[in-house]
């Protein structure tokens, strides 16, 4: 009896469970919802109509964007993550912002205009009136000028702020508190003086709330600055809000306790009030991010012709986080996902379900009939991929990537890409075109250097790493590397490691063509390929102690001068740990610096396109592939367009039907 | 049996304290910029930014200071910060251990109702048709990679026919969960779906459960069957099993008053450490399904090099683990009277 009790409970469970499958589609009404911290009460929402049919676009008051990648802090000062900046854009404003899918052009957000000193290091903006934060309270030049000291003093290890502090305090400053402020008497530009060094602060950025203006006076001419502006550290956000949650006050004598926070200790962490078209509502770690249309939004007329304004058309969005390709891929077969993040190896199997494909023009055309989803392809990306040399390895305490550490076959000195035929001849050992053709089925391009596609001083006339297994062997054979017995090192042979990230299969297979073809030039030259958690690589790259390894770059703003500092500025993130010639190096710091400060965009062009042509005469890196990417969407999902400056969706600019 | 479960409790510090202590042994094999990385994202901007993060969490200090620093923090109750939650280590537990706990037990229960039933049955019928076919069912059970299967049912099920969501909630019920009128008093939705008085989201609650159950369930289902066939297989040939018929009692009487208690006791065993397991989290379901609980957590934890997170997942383990071990052994004293807890 006891037995059938209990199969026939299991069974219940189990019919109960395939019943609740089969039910119609909810009903219920959602209670309004208690405003968190900080943020104005949303807007309680609309009844849910009880579905008589199945409707033709899912969700229409909701678009759901699923992706990979959780936010690392809401806080725009502290976060430097794709993931967190794809919140803050749409919670968030900038006194500029693209102009739609420019990325050198700007219209007014938060300023409605700005003035230009004829010696380029004074910015006057003129900030909007009228606007209010989602807590209702409204933003005042005293705002935005807090919102960039705040950020230059908070300047979190690792974080962005390093971006801001180069135009206000110079070029070669990393960190606030290093640099700026100072370790101590004589050190840094304030001797380790918080409060001088805060003050500056405060008067590099200055604001007049009678006049409603905020002046920026910078360091030097710094071409860029307001590409930096649009980013999502410019954002602005409210001094008495930030205070009520626990935030630094703005008082010089107070700024050093809220320098460098842990995540988890800046009071911003959790917590959004911004002016943007869509309000915070609730951050699941690890799950999702869920916003709410602000019904107060300022833009009632567009910021570029044909724009959105108003309040936003879709009432709800929801980033979610979902790690599985197979979730995702079921997700927008169902049309739970509107838009949905597609891995490059998975892209044969969501293009079936393509009904338009489309280019980064906008010109579509049809594809499957029956298809759901609409596909754009060849989008030009801001980011990079390239095998890095390493000149002078680090090799305290040991280096197995090295091998032997000695040119004896089975291993290489720490010296061994010091040699520039070394460099060369790995470079023409690589086979560009197979790579992109088969690892990026054609979607990418070969880069030139550390300047992308796209960048100003780009040039795509000019000479590049080519393969060619001739001029490879002919190479190392002019090696003047020797072993410790004089022979050479086509007569010895090497093995050294490779690294990628695991994971990243593409860099996977970079590794493995490079290899293949140095084995096919000389059986001695053994390459191994080898995959480290991302974390382990980055910390094995910081510390100098990989000889050759594949990483890439991805845009912080959209200038040269982004790309230059990490490939090839002496403290460069890249540069910094390569061992560059002192001379060599000498001259890139010059240029970089001629570069940023130069006024005149041809000028400047001309600075870049001498440091890429440095680069690729040194053969620096293997530069690789600049790749294309895509974007997966439903077809009811309207007024996408591509800025690759956008971290995630602006779904301000969308609508659903 | 009081003072066995004490005695068994009272070990239960000291398996925490040394499951700690090689936790943060074997951190010692991570150099203090490997460890650094957890904090960034992706390559240090500058060339001072690594040495930074490594001074201000302070993991260039000896790693017995660490654990030190670490092991007073856990005597005042901080477990520390889980980077990869973005909470303190307590409140991730107590966030994604009810979510584990309610898939653990929606699929443990029928598990070990239904496995013990077609093992027994398979028992009875040995080399019958119904024996071969469970031996099948159990075989194919447990030789199908959980992510294949997973996978399977979440195109048909979900992709084509749209009956069971991954996830743990729809959209709809996830904002009237999170809502201030609604009280989350376990953490798991289909219990306070029911003490809320809400049947559309206990609903909506089973359904994203029924695909993560069911895949967890026909894995283990092969086990529990097998392990109970062999153990009633083995019963049912004992002497005092033919006396029981010799003297004339119905095959129902013999079966489930004689043989099947004494079956169970290696079926207590397997089960115990099977629901210990489903509680430290299954990662591959919850990934497939994209329901997050402690699995999701660990793997994410471990993946990230957020040690404080997988020593905080690592006590709750142990702690399950002996819990489910003293359960189990309290058990066998209730199946088997010879069975004397000291």
């Amino acid at each position: 009896m006891r037995t059938r009790a209990l199969i026939a409970f299991s069974l219940l469970v189990i019919a109960s469970m395939v019943l609740a499958a089969c039910a119609p589609a909810a009903t219920a009404t959602p209670a309004p919802t208690a405003p968190p911290v900080g943020v104005t009460e949303s807007a309680t929402m609309a009844p849910t109509a009880a579905a008589t049919s199945a409707p033709s676009v899912k969700n229409p008051d909701t678009i759901v964007d699923v992706t990979i990648g959780d936010p690392q802090s809401l806080d725009p000062a502290w976060a430097y993550d794709t993931a967190s900046d794809g919140v803050i854009q749409n919670v968030y404003e900038t006194l500029v912002f693209f102009k739609r899918e420019r990325v050198d052009q700007f219209v007014p957000m938060l300023a409605t205009s700005w003035d230009i000193s004829s010696d380029g290091k004074t910015y006057t903006f003129h900030i909007r009136p009228g606007v209010k934060f989602h807590d209702g309270s409204p933003m005042t030049p005293q705002d935005v000028a807090y919102s960039f000291w705040r950020g230059m003093v908070q300047d979190r290890s690792g974080g962005p702020q390093w971006i801001m502090l180069e135009p206000f305090f110079g070029l070669s400053v990393q960190s606030y508190a290093g640099d700026v402020v100072g370790s101590g008497p004589g050190k840094g530009q304030f001797g380790g003086d918080w409060v001088k060094a805060t003050q500056a602060v405060e008067q590099a950025v200055t604001y007049d709330n009678s006049a409603m203006t905020v002046t920026m006076h910078l360091m030097q001419p710094y071409g860029p600055f307001l590409n930096l502006l649009a980013g999502a550290w410019g954002s602005v956000i409210s001094m008495p809000w930030a205070i009520k949650q626990g935030d630094w006050d703005g008082k010089p004598e107070d700024a050093q306790k809220y320098h460098d926070p842990a995540a988890e200790a800046d009071p911003l962490f959790k917590v959004m009030n911004g002016t943007g078209p869509y309000m915070f509502t609730r951050w699941a770690p690890g799950t999702e991010v869920d916003m709410d249309a602000n019904p107060n939004y300022w833009a009632t007329s567009p910021l570029w012709d044909g724009g959105p304004s108003g309040v936003a058309k879709i009432a709800h969005a929801v980033i979610k986080n979902v790690s599985e390709f197979g979730t995702r891929f079921a997700m927008l077969q169902t049309g739970d996902a509107d838009i949905a993040y597609v891995d490059r190896q998975y892209i044969s199997q969501v293009d079936p379900l393509a009904k338009e494909t489309c280019d980064v023009t906008g010109k579509c055309t049809p594809a499957n009939a029956s298809g759901t989803l609409r596909v754009w392809k060849g989008l030009p990306t801001l980011d990079e991929d390239d095998i890095f040399f390493n000149q002078n390895v680090n090799i305290t305490g040991g280096n197995n990537y090295l091998g032997t550490g000695k040119l004896d076959g089975n291993g290489i000195p720490a010296n061994f890409f010091s040699d520039l035929n070394i460099r060369k001849a790995f470079a023409e050992c690589f086979d560009y075109n197979t790579y992109i053709t088969q690892i990026f089925k054609g979607e990418a391009e070969q880069a030139l250097g550390p300047v992308i596609d796209g960048e100003l001083g780009f040039d795509s006339t000019q000479a590049k790493a080519a393969f060619d297994l001739t001029q490879c062997t002919n190479d190392f054979k002019a090696s003047t590397i020797k072993s410790a017995d004089g022979k050479s090192v086509w007569d010895t042979g090497f093995y050294v490691q490779y690294i990628y990230n695991i994971g990243n299969d593409q860099r996977k297979s970079a590794g493995d063509l490079l290899a293949a073809n140095l084995k096919q030039v000389n059986p001695k030259f053994k390459m191994a390929v080898l995959g480290e958690p991302f974390a382990v690589e980055l910390a094995d790259q910081a510390s100098s102690r990989l000889p050759l390894f594949m990483l890439g770059w991805l845009e912080d703003y959209h200038d040269p001068q982004d790309w230059v500092v990490p490939y090839l500025a002496s403290g460069g993130t890249y540069s910094g740990f390569q061992s560059f010639p002192k001379d060599l190096q000498t001259q890139l710091d010059q240029l970089i610096n001629q570069g940023v400060t130069e006024a005149d965009p041809a000028a400047r062009a001309k600075v870049y396109g001498q440091l890429q042509n440095l680069a690729y005469q040194n053969y620096l890196d293997i530069y690789v592939d600049q790749p294309q990417g895509r974007h997966y969407e439903q077809e009811w999902v309207q007024g996408w367009y591509y800025n690759p400056a956008y971290s995630d969706q602006y779904f301000y600019a969308l609508s659903k039907g | 049996m009081l003072r066995y479960i004490v005695r068994r409790l009272l070990v239960l510090p000291v398996v925490l304290l040394g499951l700690s202590v090689l936790i943060f042994g074997m951190l010692m094999a991570l150099t203090p910029g490997e460890r650094a990385v957890l904090y960034v994202t992706s390559p240090p901007k500058t060339a001072i930014a690594l040495q930074e993060i490594i001074k201000k969490y302070g993991l260039d200090q000896p790693i017995y200071v660490q654990y030190f620093h670490w092991i007073v923090r856990v005597f005042h109750g901080n477990l520390g910060w889980s980077k990869v939650a973005a909470m303190p280590v307590f409140d991730a537990i107590r966030t994604y251990f009810p979510a584990t706990l309610e898939l653990a037990l929606w699929s443990f229960i029928p598990i070990i109702v239904i496995g013990v039933w077609l093992g027994i049955q398979s028992a009875i019928h040995h080399d019958q048709l119904l024996d071969q076919l469970t031996r099948v069912f159990s075989i194919v059970g447990y030789s199908f990679p959980t992510f294949v299967f997973g996978l399977l049912v979440l195109m048909l099920f979900y992709a084509k026919l749209q009956w069971f969501p991954p996830g743990r909630l729809s959209d709809w019920a996830t904002t009237i969960v999170y809502s201030s009128s609604f009280h989350a008093y376990t953490g798991m939705n289909t219990v306070d779906a029911l003490l809320n008085g809400r049947p559309d989201i206990f609903a909506d609650a089973l359904r994203h459960l029924f695909l993560p159950a069911l895949t967890l369930a026909y894995v283990d289902w092969a086990l529990i069957l097998r392990v109970t066939r062999s153990s009633m297989l083995d019963v049912i040939r004992q002497d005092y099993v033919t006396v029981a018929r010799a003297k004339g009692m119905s095959e129902n009487l013999v079966i489930n008053r004689h043989a099947r208690p004494n079956a169970m006791i290696p079926v207590a065993t397997i089960g115990g450490l099977l629901l210990a397991g489903l509680l430290n989290g299954v990662v591959i379901t919850e990934t497939v399904f994209n329901y997050h609980g402690m699995g999701w957590w660990a793997a994410s934890s471990a993946l990230n090099f957020d040690a404080v997170s997988v020593l905080g997942v690592t006590m709750l383990a142990g702690l399950l683990y002996i819990a489910a071990n003293l359960v189990v052994d309290v058990a066998y004293a209730y199946l088997d009277p010879r069975i004397r807890l000291a």
